[in-house]
């Protein structure tokens, strides 16, 4: 849009609220790399911290199609909050979900990958490898939170 | 980010897919569909042409390494090529370029499985 990354710090913060489906990862992503453009992320550590909140959405939306159906009924439109911002020399992106909580198992390196089998480690795994700061809150007022920083 | 679209192309004994778009998890079931139908068709020799690639998943990366660890068993394999500069950081910090041969164009690609 023609303005140069802006490095400082004004506060601001940016929310989203989905649907738990797949089909909004997208929005997402999309919102995670404008903000790391935005806070003057390099591309190599943006495209990373694309694919880490890109998979904790996945684990987010794959637990929800996992629970019980009449809690997969009840979603509603808003069951996914992301709330983006920075945080001094970090970009921060909190996930705060309904339904089923995460498992924060082990996770898995590529040499153990295989197919489909197993994405939540596949997605954990990746996750752990390119986020500076990570936690994991069940039962919030928001919530399960999950949230994610990376340094610039 | 659009979605993903994979053009087939037959080359000889082997096929390369281009692929063009995000390979999330929304559009994975496209890569799963493609790389299902080779399977079935014994077409086992396969470089993916990723230079209009701007997104992989790491499912669509286990999908890859599921492929290949198959198609090897029948002397066949899935290479990369093309990948940009972001995704191949991404597949080298992730530890795939260990598992996965990448080469830098399509061309070396389709002549390493002549040699």
């Amino acid at each position: 849009m023609g303005h140069e990354p802006d490095n400082q710090s004004h506060g601001g913060m940016v929310t989203l609220y989905t649907p738990l489906n797949y089909s909004y990862a997208r929005i997402i992503r999309q919102a995670i790399v404008d903000l790391c453009v935005h806070a003057g992320m390099s591309e190599f550590k943006t495209a990373q911290f694309e694919m880490a909140v890109d998979e904790a959405s996945s684990l987010i939306f794959s637990a929800q199609e996992r629970s019980a159906p009449e809690i997969r009924d009840a979603a509603l439109p808003g069951e996914l909050s992301v709330r983006l911002y920075q945080d001094g020399d970090q970009v921060v992106v909190e996930l705060c979900h309904g339904g089923e909580p995460l498992e924060m198992g082990e996770s898995a390196s590529p040499e153990n990958w295989f197919g489909e089998d197993d994405l939540e480690a596949t997605g954990l795994f990746v996750i752990r490898r390119f986020v500076d700061g990570l936690s994991y809150q069940r039962g919030t007022p928001l919530g399960h939170c999950l949230r994610m920083s990376k340094k610039k | 980010m659009k979605e993903c679209v994979i053009h087939r192309e037959e080359h000889g004994h082997l096929d390369i897919l281009h692929l063009d778009g995000s390979l999330d998890a929304y559009s994975f079931p496209r890569l799963e569909a493609a790389l299902n139908q080779l399977r079935e068709t014994n077409r086992n020799r396969v470089v993916l042409d990723c230079a209009g690639l701007d997104y992989i998943s790491s499912a669509a990366l286990g999908a890859l390494i599921g492929f290949a660890r198959r198609a090897r068993e029948q002397n066949g394999d899935l290479k990369l090529a093309k990948l940009s500069p972001k995704i191949f950081n991404i597949v080298e910090l992730l530890g795939f370029h260990k598992i996965l041969e990448i080469h830098n164009e399509v061309d070396q690609a389709v002549k390493s499985f002549v040699g």
